[in-house]
């Protein structure tokens, strides 16, 4: 068994470590022409760009991808812990078809929805302010949101909220100390999903932002286009890392058998 | 409709009121964001603003992307790609889930979903009949799981088809991928050439197709969740 996981564990680290190699040689890389494997000189015009000319620029990429993701993640907890808990205790009618409505925004592309929406985002004056890309978000985030709130639900046990409520405690003081305590590891999860979602947007914020919500992933395809390619590794890099942190702190919160409460 | 009982929702009733006070505003927010957006982007794929000129339901945009040369060139390059990507998805999550690992992909995770419910029983009896690895897996795995594999492999389709970040990144100039075709003619400059419809038109025909594959991808899922009760 051991070694079963052994030689299951190096090739998966390898392919998702592989992909990451590539960039980095490209962000301290002055010179790479085709036929050479490795970089022909090395040097930090990239990161001294990144960091230093384009420094503000980048940076207000990042509040401004920061703040988006960090706003849909609570719009999207707030309003999907009670609708996964509804789907994850409940049995009712018409269960099928919410599920299917929920499904539907999640894989159809957000290319369908945002061109859609932009008329109607405009003449409501949502277009090009934080609150419509938000919203726009928030099509994708919430059902996401709801489906990982669900599983977490069907394993909760109903009968700690009933010893609470036998004494007399009143319903926020049990949502308070009774439900948010034992879904927490389900609502960490549902919000790392929520963020990385957000997070990684492209075309959604493009088209309802117009330009004006530069996020992170609005610079980095700017940079793909204009063909700086040093420079747009290391902009990949500094688009990762937030999202890397978020999702070590929330695996840090969960423990090693974190899971086990959800399964 | 009757009572719908499902295994994920444990046989609870609850009051129509608590579950419209639980339910509610996600399912109002993503009805009228997602539902709008579609419905909006139809009609104005059909050419229809009512108040603004454009009385008339017109399928000239429809008409217009069905007879472009590009737009099959471009189906086509779509289909090969997300194909190609689901099948080699499925055949990796397949061999992943004979070796029993435990992380998730998202095939690999509907498969385990499945499985749980079914158990290993199926599998020690087929070992004490004396069956190898390869005999137990072609008659007792593959046939459990090959429903459930059918849907995930629908879904994961329909999420490469709708990819738009990869193919404009990494995908051929000419022809496009789909998606990629229709934000080039929803973001062309040239505004006397009127190409926003036509983009939403190839926009609604990608929702469809993908609308499609989903509903049949959760038929065929309610199928394997039924079938593996009932064993």
């Amino acid at each position: 068994m051991k070694r079963r996981q052994f030689f299951l564990f190096w090739p998966i680290l390898f392919t998702v470590a592989l992909p990451f190699v590539p960039l980095i040689l490209w962000s301290v890389s002055n010179q790479w022409f085709y036929p050479a494997i490795l970089p022909q000189t090395f040097g930090t015009r990239a990161y001294q760009y990144v960091f230093g000319t384009a420094g503000n620029q980048i940076l207000t990429g990042l509040f401004i991808s920061t703040a988006l993701a960090l706003a849909t993640t609570c719009i999207s907890l707030i309003f999907g812990i009670p609708a996964g808990r509804a789907l994850g205790l409940y049995d009712f009618p018409g269960k099928k078809f919410a599920t299917l409505l929920l499904t539907l925004p999640v894989i159809v592309p957000s290319l369908s929805i945002a061109m859609g929406l932009h008329l109607w985002f405009i003449k409501l004056d949502l277009a090009e302010t934080f609150t419509g890309v938000v919203l726009i978000h928030l099509t994708f985030c919430l059902p996401y949101t709801i489906f990982v709130i669900w599983g977490v639900f069907t394993d909760y046990n109903l009968d700690f909220e009933e010893q609470a409520r036998s004494p007399g405690a009143p319903g926020w003081k049990i949502i308070i100390q009774v439900m948010l305590p034992v879904i927490l590891q389900g609502i960490s999860i549902a919000a790392l999903f929520s963020f990385l979602l957000s997070w990684s947007q492209y075309l959604s914020t493009l088209i309802i932002g117009g330009g004006k919500m530069l996020t992170l992933p609005l610079l980095l395809f700017s940079l793909m286009d204009s063909g700086d390619r040093p420079v747009a590794a290391t902009v990949s890099l500094v688009f990762i890392v937030p999202a890397f942190l978020a999702l070590m702190t929330s695996a840090h919160n969960l423990g090693r058998n974190g899971m086990e409460g959800i399964r | 409709m009757a009572a719908v009982s499902s295994p994920l929702g444990q046989g609870r009733k609850t009051s129509p009121a608590c579950l419209l006070l639980l339910l509610g505003p996600a399912l109002i927010i993503i009805t009228v964001l997602f539902g709008g957006g579609l419905t909006l982007g139809f009609f104005q794929a059909l050419d229809y603003l009512p108040g603004q000129g454009f009385d008339q339901i017109g399928l000239q945009h429809f008409t217009h992307v069905l007879q472009d040369p590009d737009f099959f060139n471009s189906l086509g390059i779509s289909l090969y790609i997300s194909i190609t990507s689901t099948l080699i998805a499925a055949a990796v999550s397949v061999v992943l889930f004979v070796y029993n690992w435990k992380e998730i992909p998202f095939i690999t995770f509907m498969l385990l979903a499945v499985l749980k419910n079914v158990g290993s029983e199926l599998d020690e009896v087929g070992a004490t009949l004396n069956g190898s690895k390869t005999q137990r897996f072609r008659y007792i795995t593959l046939p459990i799981i090959s429903p459930s594999l059918g849907g995930a492999c629908l879904i994961v389709f329909a999420f490469t088809f709708g990819a738009f970040e990869v193919p404009y990144l990494l995908g051929r100039t000419y022809p496009m991928a789909l998606p990629v075709w229709a934000y080039k003619n929803y973001s062309d400059i040239d505004l006397l050439a009127r190409p926003e419809g036509i983009a939403i038109a190839i926009g609604m025909i990608l929702a469809a197709i993908i609308t499609m594959t989903i509903i049949f991808s959760q038929l065929l899922l309610q199928f394997s969740r039924n079938r593996s009760y009932d064993l």
